[in-house]
Formats: C-alpha cells, sequence, structure tokens
C-alpha cells in the first residue's frame, strides 16, 4: 500500500571557509572601446559564478552586463582566489569585483577629470559615463576614456580585494570560535509516498524557502536549489559507495550500475524554490551564500517524511527499499 | 542604468558553449605526441612494500618513464600535508597510487604496469571508525589513528563546544531524548573525472590544463611537490564538468606534471570512472549521537552531542570538515546549554575529502531528524518545535558568532505557506527580529 507523509527541515549555512582568513582579488580594466575585463581565478563548475562577477561589475559601473568579459582562465593572469568552496565566491569573490569595479570608477573619475581641466572631488559618476557635477553635459564615457587613456599611455586597472577577517584560536575552555558570522538561512518541506510492501521511496514534491540576501541572478540561484534538491534525494535515498562498511569496504561501487545516483526519474513532480531575500549588512550588494545550503535540507526532511508516512526511523542514510522494509517489518513484529 | 546588473536573470555566462559541445573542460585539451599516464594502485586496504621493480617496465615499448615515491621531489602533499603522491613503505587504502607510468599510448601504459613487480605484504586494516579508536586496532597511520586537536597550547583528542551549563539543562528538562544517526561513504559524481594535461612551454614553464576547482588552493601543495616556484608553472582551466568539492583535493597534477618535467614531453593523466570512485576522495562516514533535555512546550533545554568523523586513510580536508562540523552540528536551533565533543579517526579507505555541504550537511541530518523526535516526545509538530527553538536577530551561534540578518522563523512561514501548511497565528506572526525569549 502506498503511504504519504510530510517532512520539514530547516538549516543554515556559513559563507567562506570556517574561521576565515580566505582573501579574494580581483581586477577590473577596459579595452579601448570601453568594454570591461574582469579577472578573478575563482572556478566555474556550473555555479554561476562567472555571471554572479558579471553582474555585480554592471552594477557598479552602471553598464550592460553584456559588455563584460570575465577571466578566470589561468594562473598567469587571472587574479588571486583563494578556493571555489565553502560557499565563498558570491560574497568573498564577488565582494572582490566590486571593490575593484568602485576602484575603477574613482581612476576612470580622476582621469576624466584632469582631461576636462576640473579636480576629481568636482567629478560624478553614472550609467558609465564621469561627468562634472556641476554641469552634467560635460563628461566622458568609459570607451571615451579608455579610448584616450588608451592610446594616451595611461593605465587604468580597477583593484578590488575581499578579507573576511580571519578567527583567532579557539578558546580552550569553552571552544568558541568566530567562525562566521555571515549565514543564510533556509526551510524545506518534502512530500513522499512510500510503499510499504517493497520500501521503495518516491519524493513527490519539494517545496524550498532560501533567504541568500540579495539574489544576484534569480534563475541560476533557481538552478543551484534545484539541482541541490535532486542531489539531496541521491543523499537520502540512493548513494553508499560501500554498502558493507562498517564490517568491510567490499564490495565498492565503481560504476553507476551499481552506485545511484538520482536521474529524472527520481525527480519530484512539483520543486518549488521561493526567496525570502533578507540581505546582509557586509555582504556585497546584501548578498550570501547559497551553493552548499542548498544541499542540506532534502536527507532529513526525506527521512522525516518516511516517519510520517510508516512510521518508523532512518537514522543511517540512504534509505533504501531494503532498510525501509526491514524497518517496516521490524515495527509489525513488535506491534 | 546597467543592465545585466544584480537581481537580472542574465543567462549563463557560457550555457549555450555547455549545452552546444563547445565548452572546452581540461579533459577535452589535446596536445600532439601526448604521452598517456597510468598509475599502479595497492590491491589491498594496508600492506607493507617489501621491493618495487620497475626495470622490466621501463623497457616495455613506447614506455618514457616509470616512477615511484624516490622519484618524487617533495612526496608529500595536501591542505594538511601528509598525503603520499606515490605510496611509501606501509600503504593505507586499496586503490592508493604506488608507480605511474607515461608512454606514447594507453595499451602500452597499461601493458607496462603489469610489467611493475611490487612484493607486499598484506597487514591487518580496520574500516570502522569506532573500532579505529580502540587502543589494539591496527595502526592506519604511524602518528595514531586518534586525530590530536590544537586546544591552546595542548593537543588533545576531542574538540569540546560549550556553552551554558549542560548539567541544570537536563535538569530543567521534562523528556531525554537520544538518537544516533550514521553517514555512509559517499561519493561527488561529476560527469568529468579528474583529469591533466601537463607540459613544458617554450619558456620552460611548467604548463597544467588541471580540473582543480582552486587554481591558488593547490598551486603552493604543487610548488613543493615539483620544488618550483609560482611562476615556473601554469595552472590553466577554471571551467569544470561538475566537481561538488572533488577539486580540492589533487588526483593527477602532481604525478602528470612531475613526468612532463622528467620527459620535457605532455602528460595527459585522466582518471577512468573506476577510478575516480575507488582513489579519489570521498565524503567519508560521520557517527553522531544526539542527547536533548526538552520541556514539555518544546523548547530544548539542554543538547549533548558527539561526533566521530571517520576521515579515511589520510587527512586531506577531514581535518577542516570535522572542525567546521563542530561550529554548526547543533543546528539552526537557539540551544542555551550546549556540549559538543569530537573526534576524527584514521581508517584504511580513501580520504575525507570536501563534498559539498562539507561537514555541515552531515550534522545538520542528524540534528534535523533528532529535533522530530523531541516534537514526538512533547506531542508538537515538527514545524512548532522548529519555531519555538529558532534563533532570532542577535543571538549567538554555538561556536560564539553573533547572528545577523536571520531567517529561520521567516523561511519556515515561506515554506508553510508554499506547501500550504497550516500554522497557528502565533507563528505567522513571529519575526526573527523580536528577542524575547
Amino acid at each position: 500500500m502506498i503511504r504519504k507523509g510530510r517532512g520539514v527541515a530547516t538549516v543554515y549555512y556559513p559563507s567562506g571557509f570556517n574561521g576565515g582568513g580566505d582573501p579574494d582579488l580581483a581586477t577590473v580594466r577596459m579595452k579601448p572601446d570601453g568594454t570591461i575585463d574582469v579577472s578573478n581565478a575563482t572556478a566555474e563548475h556550473g555555479q554561476g559564478f562567472k555571471n554572479v562577477a558579471v553582474q555585480m561589475a554592471a552594477e557598479v559601473l552602471g553598464v550592460d552586463g553584456d559588455i563584460i568579459k570575465l577571466d578566470n582562465y589561468n594562473s598567469d593572469t587571472a587574479a588571486f582566489s583563494m578556493d571555489t568552496a565553502g560557499s565563498r565566491s558570491t560574497v568573498i569573490s564577488g565582494g572582490a569585483v566590486m571593490n575593484a569595479a568602485k576602484d575603477l570608477v574613482e581612476k576612470v573619475k580622476a582621469f576624466a577629470a584632469d582631461q576636462l581641466g576640473v579636480t576629481a572631488e568636482e567629478m560624478d559618476y553614472a550609467d558609465g559615463r564621469a561627468f562634472v557635477k556641476a554641469d552634467p553635459e560635460k563628461g566622458m564615457t568609459l570607451a571615451e576614456v579608455s579610448g584616450a587613456a588608451t592610446y594616451g599611455g595611461t593605465m587604468l586597472m580597477g583593484l578590488g580585494g575581499w578579507w573576511p577577517g580571519s578567527a583567532a584560536p579557539r578558546d580552550p575552555e569553552t571552544g568558541a570560535q568566530h567562525g562566521s558570522d555571515l549565514m543564510s538561512y533556509g526551510s524545506q518541506i518534502v512530500d513522499v509516498e512510500v510503499d510499504d510492501e517493497t520500501g521503495v521511496v518516491k519524493v513527490k514534491d519539494m517545496y524550498v524557502c532560501y533567504d541568500m540576501g540579495t539574489v544576484v541572478n534569480p534563475m541560476q540561484a533557481e538552478g543551484q536549489a534545484i539541482g541541490g534538491d535532486v542531489m539531496g534525494i541521491g543523499m537520502a535515498l540512493f548513494e553508499d559507495l560501500a554498502p558493507s562498511y562498517p564490517v568491510s569496504m567490499q564490495p565498492y561501487t565503481t560504476d553507476f550500475t551499481d552506485y545511484i545516483i538520482p536521474t529524472f526519474n527520481d525527480t519530484p513532480d512539483i520543486d518549488a524554490v521561493s526567496f525570502y531575500e533578507n540581505p546582509d549588512p557586509v555582504g556585497p550588494f546584501g548578498a550570501k551564500g547559497c551553493g552548499e545550503m542548498v544541499n542540506n535540507t532534502q536527507p532529513p526532511a526525506i527521512i522525516n517524511a518516511i516517519y510520517d508516512a510508516v512510521g518508523v526511523w532512518i537514522d543511517e542514510i540512504p534509505a533504501t527499499p531494503e532498510k525501509v522494509l526491514k524497518a517496516i517489518r521490524e515495527k509489525q513484529d513488535a506491534e | 542604468m546597467a543592465k545585466n546588473g544584480v537581481g537580472a536573470r542574465k543567462t549563463k555566462y557560457d550555457g549555450y558553449g555547455h549545452v552546444t559541445g563547445k565548452t572546452i573542460y581540461a579533459s577535452d585539451v589535446k596536445k600532439a605526441g601526448a604521452l598517456i599516464c597510468k598509475v599502479l594502485r595497492c590491491p589491498y586496504d594496508k600492506a607493507r612494500i617489501l621491493s618495487i621493480d620497475t626495470s622490466e617496465a621501463k623497457k616495455m615499448p613506447g614506455v618514457f618513464d616509470v616512477i615511484t615515491k624516490d622519484d618524487v621531489p617533495y612526496n608529500r602533499f595536501a591542505m594538511v600535508p601528509d598525503n603520499h603522491v606515490l605510496a611509501e613503505e606501509i600503504t593505507r587504502f586499496r586503490g592508493q597510487p604506488v608507480a605511474a607510468v607515461a608512454a606514447a599510448t594507453k595499451e602500452q601504459a597499461l601493458d607496462a604496469l603489469a610489467k611493475i613487480k611490487v612484493e607486499y605484504e598484506e597487514l591487518p586494516a580496520v574500516f570502522d571508525p569506532e573500532e579505529a579508536m580502540k587502543p589494539d586496532a591496527p595502526q592506519v597511520r604511524p602518528e595514531g589513528n586518534i586525530h590530536m586537536y590544537q586546544v591552546g597550547d595542548e593537543l588533545k583528542d576531542t574538540r569540546i563546544i560549550r556553552r551554558g551549563d549542560i548539567e541544570k539543562g537536563f535538569a530543567e528538562a521534562d523528556y531525554i531524548v537520544e538518537g544516533r544517526y550514521k553517514i555512509p561513504c559517499i561519493e561527488h559524481a561529476p560527469i568529468e573525472t579528474c583529469a591533466s594535461l601537463a607540459y613544458m612551454d617554450e619558456t620552460g614553464t611548467l604548463v597544467i590544463h588541471s580540473k582543480t576547482q582552486g587554481v591558488y588552493f593547490v598551486m603552493g601543495d604543487m610548488a613543493n611537490v615539483w620544488q618550483l616556484p609560482m611562476n615556473k608553472m601554469k595552472f590553466v582551466g577554471n571551467t569544470l564538468g561538475g566537481s561538488f568539492g572533488s577539486g580540492n583535493s589533487v588526483m593527477t597534477d602532481h604525478i602528470a606534471g612531475l613526468l612532463a618535467l622528467r620527459t620535457g614531453k605532455p602528460v595527459s593523466f585522466q582518471l577512468t570512472r573506476k577510478e575516480e570512485m575507488m582513489a579519489s576522495t570521498i565524503s567519508t562516514p560521520w557517527i553522531f549521537e544526539i542527547k536533548d533535555g526538552v520541556r514539555k512546550d518544546g523548547k530544548i533545554t539542554a543538547r549533548y552531542i558527539h561526533v566521530l568523523h571517520d576521515c579515511g586513510a589520510f587527512t586531506e580536508l577531514g581535518e577542516y570538515a570535522s572542525e567546521k562540523n563542530a561550529n554548526l552540528v547543533a543546528g539552526a536551533n537557539y540551544i542555551e546549554n550546549l556540549a559538543v565533543d569530537s573526534q576524527m579517526v584514521y581508517t584504511n579507505k580513501p580520504a575525507s575529502g570536501s563534498k559539498r555541504g562539507f561537514g555541515v550537511n552531515v550534522g545538520q541530518f542528524a540534528e534535523q531528524v533528532q529535533l522530530n523526535k523531541d516534537a514526538e516526545a512533547c506531542g508538537i509538530s515538527p514545524m512548532e518545535i522548529r519555531f519555538i527553538n529558532a534563533f532570532h536577530e542577535g543571538d549567538h551561534t554555538h561556536a560564539g558568532d553573533v547572528l545577523r540578518a536571520v531567517s529561520t522563523v521567516e523561511t519556515l512561514q515561506g515554506v508553510a505557506k508554499m506547501a500550504d501548511e497550516k500554522l497557528d497565528d502565533k507563528y505567522l506572526e513571529m519575526s526573527s527580529r523580536e528577542v524575547a525569549k
């Protein structure tokens, strides 16, 4: 018989290395026509950092993100990034890019001021153009500034870094450590169907609400959330490299015939994502990290839903049909 | 006005390239005349290497180089540099690299591997982290199986977190709820397996097209292995076919780079799926024991957590995971009286690598299932217990940070609305900004 159950989980997740100490650096410069090159060595493994860098730079420079390129390609040209890990890139790498773009704005203002015969303090900047505050008609676009600077032999490059601070050693008595104070939050509800004759669990619907601060790109964030949901289903129900552990490491799975990861058949009917944007006062544009948080709630929410459906706790994931059925039978025997 | 700025649904930067097959990943990069690298792996969970004879392998057709640990300029690497590029006297897990071959073709490399003569003495191994904690357990590493944490000026076998008075908290509880939770060995399972293409360029720089997710994270480490300054090496890549944390651990760069340095030829080293699964870092097991004291109204008055992280054969990122886990394992709950005792132990299995949710999702799994058991003990709903114990603005985390921009209550309200889950008015009206306890 198919039995339905609902489970909930709520989590929080830090952005950046535990204990901090993980800086990033970035540069922003212009081609002679005023198009923009950003550099930072963060890896793109599908999470969408390239757009995060481009969109943050576009926001500061007041230009179309489509004229911005990101060079993360190699260690000779891309500015330092500590690592692509710990849900750090949007906040720390993005913060470095934001600061580099702000630095470029100041340098553009100073260069244009010199060209226009005023002081930098008399200048303002908006929408890709530096102009005289008192006479906004008088100004130079990024293309004009870059052309004049390049062919006039002046290098204009915005430099930026982000330093999240570094924790002091732990208190030996309490273990206290300033691990991270930049936190994202998320909650999930999952509906499952459990076949009490086979032990097979099917995740029917998933709902998530995340606070990742200001959402830099909602489409990418939804993609992260849905990807995290599917990966979380794998962790909850299928994935186990050494099913005989801890007795033995054999058999050990070495291919995707034996090591089961979710396919489209295992994805939920409804996978609904929403954002509660509670901007962080420190994160760039109020952003918080999200890459890992979106892969946290699923296993507990699914295990809680299985209990709601059939009244058994699966405290050792994955909740394979074998384990679920065994627990159901033990419960029936006990009753 | 900025266009495609913050908040825009801008199409993925290189999304069309990915879906049309135009994106070049490290494993796609070809170089004319590249040698193929294959690695001989230890077939035992633990063994003593009595001898290695590579002389016949070196004479095989197409073979340019065969290396063992003695050929590596500096054989130790990783975030905590206790991992071995190529196996030393005692091997620690099945699949550990023992020797490497560079040959003109894959077949020649595999034929040469078969000619390497290794004499092993199989040794007793331990897989169960609780067994490995015992004094008479087989020793995984010479320093002992139990990881020692830096506590002030001392080394101790347990990382502790303490808040409030746990005995007082248990005395105030109406119910004591206990649970034990286990996480298995989990694979990252990226589409692209670990890969490196290494060659010397015209300036004598060692160029590595790498699947690393941390170019600068591994550069210093590789500078050490190869004994090269950082500007004599160039890492290229940074667009990966999935990683999920696996790319924080070096699996191919060190060996491919060394073979390119030694032969002067381009060297391609790409893990097979089998190698990726059995020999790269994995998410290694965890055991959580939680004891909660809960009041009738659902408030957690005390929580004790014992954590045991099975780190596998080498430290890799296990120490980092254990430290982060200790800070976050008690979950997004305000708990006045808390004690966490966290331990880590070495066993004969692949090493603990970083995996998405690294040290955190495993703990929050245990803690979030435990919370439902707490709710059941005091006869309230799983939603209610989460509101009752939620963090609020200005609360301290379990490790002592002050929280800001807190949203546990609001995300619970948000998801309840989405899923049409009915909430009492008092929870609908609750806010993270109200600070009264």
